[in-house]
This record gives structure tokens, sequence and C-alpha cells, in this order.
């Protein structure tokens, strides 16, 4: 039964050698390990932040962005309602010249009408002053004073009025 | 048929004397060491590494976990004891493969030493953790009649760690040993697969004990804080 029965030297030379060996492992294999992998966590930790902060300034950019736009549109926006008020000025400008231009080629039209009107009542006057001696020539059978005969047919025709004379 | 590898003798001196146990112990160390340095020489925090630093890290990243996960706090400061004593039982373990070599952790020498280096370390910790007035009044606790059960209790758990170890790595190889001489071809291979298999547990028991000895050393003042904490 010697082999369940420990060496002691074996025991303490062991158990000396592996408190040494747990030293030096700790000093050449564990802590570079240990310390490489922090710089690793380090790293990942690192980047992760950059790219959470890059996250950020690409919402913050984003959400600048679209007040941007919005802004665009408010103006582009206003910008058509001005140029549709301008518009309706336009028309409306244009509208009212061509009333005013209708309006006094109406007169115009009016006053040509008047004048022309006036012009055929003298005319008519004349030709129905001319057959009306014509007739009273014929009638008396005498031949009156040409300038007395005017004289009196033209107030005759001045005492029915001008609004009488195409009937005459 | 040799039971230990102590009866393994390669050179006598009165009153020195080199075993096997020894040897291959002190040949692991310094195999393990002159290992470590040479692939933490070329550690890289970038991206591109080695696939020896990756299996490196992975190792470490995995005991530094399976020691939290047993309820200790800060694994990192346990990491360098017990991650040094699993990689030192499995790879012992593992060398069997090597034709003439003959696992240190088969002697009750070895299995003790590392079982006492535990039985050193959990006051060890657990003084650094509480300090040594808080960690010794845990013996007496919940009342005096206790010391002498804690005290036994701390011998025979260092005890079963040594012999437990002892016990299987002995028993492993002398079960290959006894089929060596019966049936010499294919069965004593799948019996060394099964023993690789056998050493890695043990390396993971071992580890996982101790590391529990050492939570329980370092929390033993907790329950009472958090009593104290809750309304």
């Amino acid at each position: 039964m010697e082999f369940v029965t420990p060496n002691l030297t074996n025991l303490l030379t062991t158990a000396v050698g592996f408190i040494l060996f747990v030293w030096v492992l700790a000093k050449f294999a564990w802590g570079p390990i240990l310390t490489l992998l922090d710089q690793r966590r380090d790293a990942i930790q690192g980047d992760y932040a950059a790219a959470e902060k890059n996250l950020e300034e690409a919402e913050q950019l984003r959400g600048e962005f679209e007040s941007k736009l919005h802004d665009i549109k408010v103006i582009e926006r206003e910008k058509v309602q001005e140029a549709v008020k301008r518009g309706e000025g336009l028309a409306a400008s244009i509208v009212a010249k061509a009333n005013e231009d209708a309006v006094q080629k109406v007169a115009k039209a009016e006053e040509d009408i008047e004048l022309e009107t006036q012009q055929a009542q003298l005319v008519l006057r004349d030709s129905v002053v001319a057959m009306a001696i014509g007739a009273a020539e014929k009638v008396i059978g005498e031949r009156l004073d040409d300038q007395l005969h005017r004289r009196l047919i033209q107030e005759y025709i001045d005492s029915i009025g001008p609004g009488s004379a195409p009937h005459a | 048929m040799r039971l230990t590898p102590d009866e393994i003798i390669f050179w006598q001196h009165e009153p020195f004397k080199l075993n096997a146990t020894i040897a291959f112990t002190w040949a692991l160390m310094l195999v393990m060491v002159v290992g470590s340095k040479l692939i933490t020489r070329r550690l890289s925090a970038g991206l591109h590494r080695s696939r020896w630093q990756n299996f490196l890290e992975i190792i470490v990243v995995g005991i530094e976990k399976q020691i939290a996960e047993v309820g200790l706090s800060r694994p990192r400061q346990y990491l360098g004891f017990l991650g040094t004593l699993f990689l030192f039982v499995a790879f012992a373990s593992l060398c069997t493969v090597i034709p003439g070599y003959e696992p240190p952790t088969g002697s009750l020498s070895t299995t003790a030493a590392l079982a006492l280096c535990v039985m050193v370390a959990v006051p060890f910790f657990g003084i650094a953790e509480q300090g040594l007035a808080a960690y010794f009044r845990s013996y007496v606790e919940p009342t005096f009649i206790m010391l002498p059960f804690n005290i036994i209790s701390e011998i025979s758990r260092t005890l079963a760690l040594a012999v437990r170890l002892f016990g299987n790595m002995m028993s492993g190889a002398m079960i290959i040993a006894i089929l060596l001489t019966i049936t010499p071809f294919i069965f004593p291979i799948v019996m060394s697969a099964l023993g690789l298999l056998t050493g890695m547990v043990q390396a993971y028991i071992f580890s996982i004990l101790a590391a529990v000895y050492i939570a329980a050393a370092t929390r033993t003042r907790e329950p009472k804080a958090e009593r104290a904490a809750s309304p």
C-alpha cells in the first residue's frame, strides 16, 4: 500500500514547484493575455462608441436636412403663391385695360354714329327742302323766290323739329 | 505492474531520489512555461491573429467565464491560480498519448500537493477578500461549536480533492495496463481515448471544486450583509 501513501518530499517539492509555476505563468502568460484581451475590449468599445457617435451625428444631420427640406418646401410654396397672386393681378389689370379700351371704343363708336346721324339728317333735310320746293313749284305754278322759299321751308322744318325730319 | 510513477526512479543519490513523478511534473511545468512564453511572444491586439492565439484566448475566456459562473465576482483575481491548476491537470492527462510518459497526477504525492495548494489558497483568498478576523470568524459561525467541524471539513475536502484525482488517474492507467496484457490491440486505444476524456473531466472537476471552495471562503459574510440590507 505504498502507492496510497504520499511521499512527503515529492509532495512538498511539487507544491513549491506548483506555486512557482503559478507565479511564472501569471507573469508570462495570464498577464499578457489578459492585458491583450483588455486592450481589444477597449478597442471594440471605442469602435462601438465611435460608431454610436457617428450614428448620432448622422441622425442630427438627417434632422437638419429634413428641417432644411421643410424650409425649402415652405419657401417654394410661398413663391408659388406669390407668383399666383402676381398672375392674378396681371390678369386683373389686363381685363381692366381691356374693359377701358372697350368702353372707349364704344364711346367713340357712339360719337361716330352721332356725327353720321347728324350728317345724314343734314343731307336729308337738304333733300327734303329740294323736293318740297320742287313740289311747291308744281302746285302753285309760279316760281317763288328761291331764297324766300328756302327760308319758309326751313322755318317749317325747324318748327316740326329734327326728330320729324325722316317723316317729312 | 506499476501502480504509481513514484516507482520509476531515474536518478538516485541518497538522500535524493529523482522519480518519474517529480521529473514529469517539472518537465510539464517547463514545457508549459516555455510554450506560454513562445505563444505570448507574438500576441496581436489587431484583427489578424494566429491560430495559437485564438486557441489560447478561447481557453482563457472560457476559464474566466467558468470561474464567474461559480459565483466569484472578480474572476480575474483567481484566474492565475485556477487557470493554471486546470491547465496543468489537463495537460498532464493529454500527454498520456506520448509513449513512455506517466501522468504525475497518477501519484498521490502530486495530487496531494495540488490539493495542499488549494487548501492554502482558500484561506489566502478568503483573508484577502474579507480580512483576517472576518475570515476566521466564519469558522465559529453560527456557534463556536462548529469550529472543529469546519476544520475537519477543510481537511477532509482537501483529502477528497487529492484522492479523487489520484484515484481516477491511477485507475485509468491501471485499466489500460490490464487491458494491454489481455487484448493488446485496438481496445486499449479506445480506453486511452476514454482516459483522455476522463482526464479532462477530472481537470475540470478539480478546478471547479477549487473555485467553489474559494467562492465559499470569499462569500462567507455576504448573507449577513444582505440580511442587514434587506428591510
